[in-house]
């Protein structure tokens, strides 16, 4: 498929979502968490540039993130079946191939809003708080982009298992169901205790969502931010967060996509719509 | 040219246990450009799937087809480009409004709005082009479909029941409109269980029952076999007419109307069999002719009166 057809998706996907409450309404959600998570610091003035980013990407501030895009992603791919306009839009001309990257290209562009969001809401009420003329380093250090790329990555990772299991059992219930069934309770309890017990206790950091969650971490990206998150562990008697190893998390968030998207692809095409 | 081209054409639905179920079976069909072509049968008789098989949204189990010629993946999505097409129930997308939605197909075909406003124009929703598609009739959705199907002028037009659900000065409407598309050359090819609907308009008919082709050939071919014959006598009472013709061995279903017997012969009996019978009891029809079938008698004569067809009109 060449450049012009994948604008021509894009174009066509965007066309269909912008005038869905499933992507304005969990997008406004998220938003207003973002609000209430700093509005008291913000009248408090305790949040400022640049320290405000070491907040805004930590690993558990972005699982908010995850759920609410994950579920208008879900929403905004299982009703084309609920609707059968997946099967319409194939009648009208479009192969199997070209629906299916017409949805997933919608996976960056849900990332990118949402990003926006998370890092914006606190962005401008940190700003607003900050002395800019007393200000000593960049108040945008390159270390952010980094981290909000390693977002967006981990964004892709988990919405692609949303991906896959819509296109798998394209009902939004059931889906995103089993979606938090595999994040929360396995991903997050069930597995790793069985790995620790069984098998190897690192085996769980290789699985899609942890991995997601801490690719968003700013220390991944910024030696200073891990050494003053290390200080502070010191100083608390705890011992200091692992090293970070950027390159991997990037690499298994790689291909988890891959893999997942490829299963999705392979699914799509052989059933009947 | 052929226009649409099945060759043992089937589909087996799996199932976790025992065979699955056989949809379609077997179907070999052609359609040439230019014809209106009825695909006829009972409900659950394949004519959905055998359709969608051609569309690309159910792969076939066995058997090919080809489209403008072509049956290559490649050559297929080029085909699909050429075609209009509605299967089952309108579907779109429930928020947006009729023309929100046509231009979504115009854009999937490569088409521009001009095209929308076209169609919409066409069947008549060019003052209703704001509602969204929830807040419509389902004889405007029928109608938003056929727009959809028409719009970029495709070549061959495929429309499954698209009369459903429409009163009948809509199901005229959409005859006219079928008809203006014929004319212009387009190939229609049209699943309907109207059979007077596609007796006035198709050139060309397909009889399916259970998944399997079991008629198919131009509209007066299959309503030219006929089986009931009309008898009229002068000079013999219509209740003895009626006695000596029920006594006929070739035939059944006899029935009097206005001053004639009817009876339903048998395959192997004729008119000239059915004479000599009554020459033998001593009666000399006057007037002793075969009916000519309506395509809702050849349908259901071909079809037993299948179950499941439930609105024979």
């Amino acid at each position: 498929m060449s450049a012009r057809t994948f604008l021509l998706l894009l174009r066509n996907e965007w066309f269909k979502a912008r005038k869905r409450l499933s992507l304005w309404l969990p997008l406004g959600f998220y938003a207003g968490i973002a609000f209430l998570m700093y509005g008291e610091d913000f009248f408090l003035d305790r949040i400022a540039l640049p320290g405000v980013w070491s907040t805004v990407f930590q690993g558990e501030r972005v699982i908010a993130l995850f759920i609410f895009a994950t579920l208008s992603f879900l929403m905004l791919t299982t009703m084309e079946f609920s609707w059968r306009t997946a099967r319409q839009n194939v009648i009208d001309g479009l192969s199997k191939s070209q629906w299916f990257w017409g949805k997933a290209l919608v996976i960056p562009l849900l990332g990118v809003m949402y990003c926006l969001v998370h890092a914006g809401i606190p962005g401008v009420m940190a700003l607003i708080r900050t002395d800019v003329g007393a200000a000593t380093g960049p108040l945008l250090p390159a270390s952010v982009f980094a981290a909000a790329g390693g977002l967006l990555l981990g964004f892709a990772c988990v919405t692609s298992l949303g991906f896959f299991l819509s296109l798998a059992i394209r009902n939004t219930g059931a889906a995103m169901g089993t979606w938090f069934l595999w994040t929360m309770p396995l991903e997050g309890g069930i597995i790793p205790e069985l790995s620790r017990r069984y098998l190897h206790p690192d085996l769980p950091t290789y699985l899609p969502f942890q991995n997601s969650v801490r690719l968003a971490n700013l220390a991944n990206y910024d030696t200073a931010a891990y050494e003053r998150l290390a200080a502070a562990a010191e100083q608390a008697g705890r011992a200091p967060p692992d090293v970070p190893n950027t390159g991997l998390y990037v690499v298994i968030a790689v291909v988890w996509i891959v893999l997942l998207l490829s299963a999705s692809l392979v699914w799509f095409r052989r059933r009947d719509l | 040219m052929t226009v649409i081209e099945t060759e043992g054409l089937t589909k087996r639905y799996k199932a976790l246990r025992g065979e699955g179920t056989l949809a379609v079976d077997q179907v070999s069909i052609q359609v040439e450009r230019g014809q209106i072509y009825g695909f006829l049968g009972p409900n659950g008789s394949g004519k959905t799937t055998t359709i969608g098989m051609f569309l690309g949204i159910i792969t076939p189990t066995a058997g090919s087809f080809r489209l403008f010629g072509g049956s290559a993946p490649r050559e297929l999505h080029a085909a699909r480009q050429r075609i209009g097409a509605t299967l089952e129930h309108p579907n779109f997308y429930p928020y947006l409004s009729c023309r929100d939605n046509l231009k979504l197909v115009a854009r999937v075909k490569g088409k521009g709005e001009e095209d929308v406003d076209e169609a919409l124009r066409v069947v008549g929703l060019a003052g209703r082009w704001k509602t969204k598609f929830k807040a419509c009739s389902l004889g405007m959705k029928q109608r938003l479909a056929l727009a959809g199907a028409m719009v970029g002028d495709p070549e061959l037009i495929i429309l499954d029941e698209p009369a459903n659900g429409l009163d009948p000065a809509g199901q005229r409407e959409i005859r006219a409109i079928l008809a203006g598309l014929a004319d212009r050359g387009k190939t229609i090819f049209l699943s309907s269980h109207i059979l007077h609907e596609v007796e006035r308009t198709c050139t060309h008919v397909a009889i399916v029952e259970r998944g399997r082709l079991v008629r198919h050939g131009s509209v007066g071919a299959i309503t030219s076999v006929q089986t009931v014959a009309a008898v009229r006598a002068d000079g013999v009472e219509l209740d003895a007419l009626r006695s000596a013709v029920s006594s006929f061995k070739g035939g059944d279903e006899v029935r009097t109307a206005g001053d004639s017997v009817f009876v339903k012969l048998s395959r192997d009996s004729g008119v000239a069999e059915l004479n000599r019978f009554l020459a033998g009891q001593g009666i000399y029809a006057s007037h002793l002719a075969l009916e000519k079938q309506s395509l809702e008698d050849a349908f259901l004569e071909i079809t037993g009166g299948s179950d499941g067809f439930g609105e024979v009109q």
